[in-house]
């Protein structure tokens, strides 16, 4: 028998924030509730109540400027960085408020990993990059440091193309490899969240295959959450998937359903190409 | 087929291609029951030109079943449908492959129809007409609910499915009572059987349509589903 090619589970038990621990008080590991966000004067999304249930695929999909984005990012509050936000509602991680006082930013979005559109690895060498949260935190023992890299590589599907050069620059990888080394390095925290924003639209077709293998090995692991513009992969990758427009929640139901038989029908006018 | 002819798409290549399934479709439809109502004909009418007709058309037949599965292959292949779409696409291909079969049987009777055509006339042959009808009337019904999206239509096959099965078995027996009389006919009492056979055939293809007709519009699949009890 040959062996087995899939990355490996990074789920260790005895790990913090690893699978039970990420249920929130309603059982969920993230809630949405009520939430509206604004730009300024511009409200973006509108009363947007919402489940992200545990170690399943999420997509959230809907025309340009509706929100999607804007949605995932209040997931672990990178909409912080720009000037002038201001919200209602509230959500939720893992049972409490991503919004209160006490809870610090930083841990949060360790809890709450999150992988870009365009890939941006760091300056810095293939094993930096994934252990750098950990270098930051404070983690100097070599043997730890080398069990998450190989650990985190392995669960990217990368370990086999890069263990015999990680001290090169990870800037010297192709487009696919640098997103898989993003993943290693988001997952290097063992966040029980990953938010994924469009990961595979800068990647060729191989590249994108990758990922979405990639996609579908993680979820045992982490619950996700994907943006992305690609109907297809939104049918292939995800277990559930909301359709958004003009910052509402149109639709929200098991992905087989929403795409062969949506109960909306501006949701299967979106997705048929009759509009958008 | 569920399809809004009112509400396109935004990629016209798309809305072309699933019009020209459609097109193929309903081309082949009507293919399918010119030969049905000619094997008909010929074997009512004890017509054998018309029986040889039958049998040489049932290739454009053949070939627009090739031709409607390359239109929904060519569909799947470039654009990816889904939704309504989608069950649009897979029922046509379905469809389609009933009607080539409706072909079959049409040409099977014929080539009945041509053996006893050379016989003496039995006087049972004449109590196929009502069967003819029946099922011919379901097949033109079951492509009319796909094509006009009637769902209620479509529904009632079932049920009508059921009504010609009756009438087949029943007719079914009447002949075998006579084939067991003996006699010089025993082989022409058996063609007109099997005749009555392809017409249970024609009823199911029908109600066939109808099931794809439904999960084309509904998204419902009530494939062996017992059609409703008529009320007492």
């Amino acid at each position: 028998m040959a062996p087995s090619t899939a990355p490996a589970s990074i789920t260790d038990p005895a790990a913090p924030g690893a699978g039970a621990a990420a249920q929130s008080a309603g059982g969920v590991p993230v809630a949405i509730r009520n939430f509206n966000f604004f730009y300024g004067a511009k409200q973006a999304l509108f009363d947007i109540s919402l489940d992200i249930p545990e170690r399943q695929v999420t997509a959230f999909i809907g025309p340009s400027g509706c929100g999607k984005s804007t949605l995932l990012r209040a997931i672990n509050r990178m909409n912080d960085l720009v000037d002038g936000v201001r919200h209602s509602g509230d959500i939720q991680v893992g049972g409490r408020s991503i919004f209160d006082p006490t809870l610090e930013v930083i841990s949060l979005r360790k809890r709450v990993g999150m992988v870009f559109q365009k890939s941006n690895p760091f300056p810095k060498s293939i094993y930096e990059n994934v252990i750098y949260s950990l270098r930051v935190s404070g983690q100097n023992d070599r043997r730890v440091l080398d069990d998450v890299v190989e650990e985190s590589l392995k669960a990217a599907a990368l370990w086999e193309e890069v263990k015999d050069r990680l001290g090169e620059s990870a800037l010297g990888l192709s487009g696919g490899q640098q997103q898989r080394l993003c993943i290693a390095r988001a997952i290097a925290n063992r966040p029980e969240i990953l938010l994924m924003d469009e990961p595979c639209s800068a990647l060729d077709p191989i590249a994108t295959a990758k990922i979405e293998e990639l996609i579908g090995h993680l979820k045992r692991d982490f619950t996700i959450v994907i943006v992305t513009h690609n109907m297809q992969q939104a049918s292939r990758c995800s277990d559930l998937t909301a359709f958004m427009y003009l910052g509402k929640l149109i639709e929200f139901d098991a992905t087989e359903k929403l795409f062969t038989n949506p109960s909306v029908k501006q949701t299967e006018d979106y997705i048929t190409g009759r509009f958008g | 087929m569920a399809i809004d002819p009112t509400h396109r798409h935004t990629l016209g290549t798309f809305e072309a291609a699933l019009n020209r399934l459609r097109d193929d479709l309903l081309v082949m439809g009507s293919l399918a029951i010119r030969n049905l109502d000619n094997a008909t004909r010929g074997l009512l009418q004890r017509d054998d030109q018309v029986c040889k007709l039958t049998i040489a058309d049932d290739e454009e037949v053949d070939e627009m079943e090739k031709r409607v599965d390359q239109d929904g292959f060519q569909i799947i292949l470039k654009f990816q449908p889904v939704a309504s779409d989608l069950r649009a696409v897979i029922s046509a291909m379905k469809v389609c492959s009933n009607l080539e079969r409706v072909g079959d049987l049409a040409v099977s009777i014929a080539r009945r129809a041509r053996r006893l055509n050379r016989a003496e006339v039995l006087p049972e042959a004449a109590a196929l007409e009502p069967l003819f009808e029946t099922a011919q009337r379901m097949v033109k019904d079951s492509l009319r609910a796909f094509a006009e999206n009637d769902l209620d239509l479509a529904r009632e096959l079932k049920s009508r499915d059921k009504e010609l099965d009756a009438m087949v078995h029943a007719l079914t027996e009447r002949l075998t009572q006579a084939m067991e009389k003996g006699g010089p006919a025993v082989s022409e009492y058996l063609n007109l059987i099997l005749i009555a056979r392809s017409i249970e055939r024609l009823g199911d293809h029908a109600k066939n349509i109808g099931e794809d007709a439904v999960f084309s519009v509904a998204a419902e699949d009530i494939r062996n589903e017992k059609p409703p009890q008529n009320p007492a």
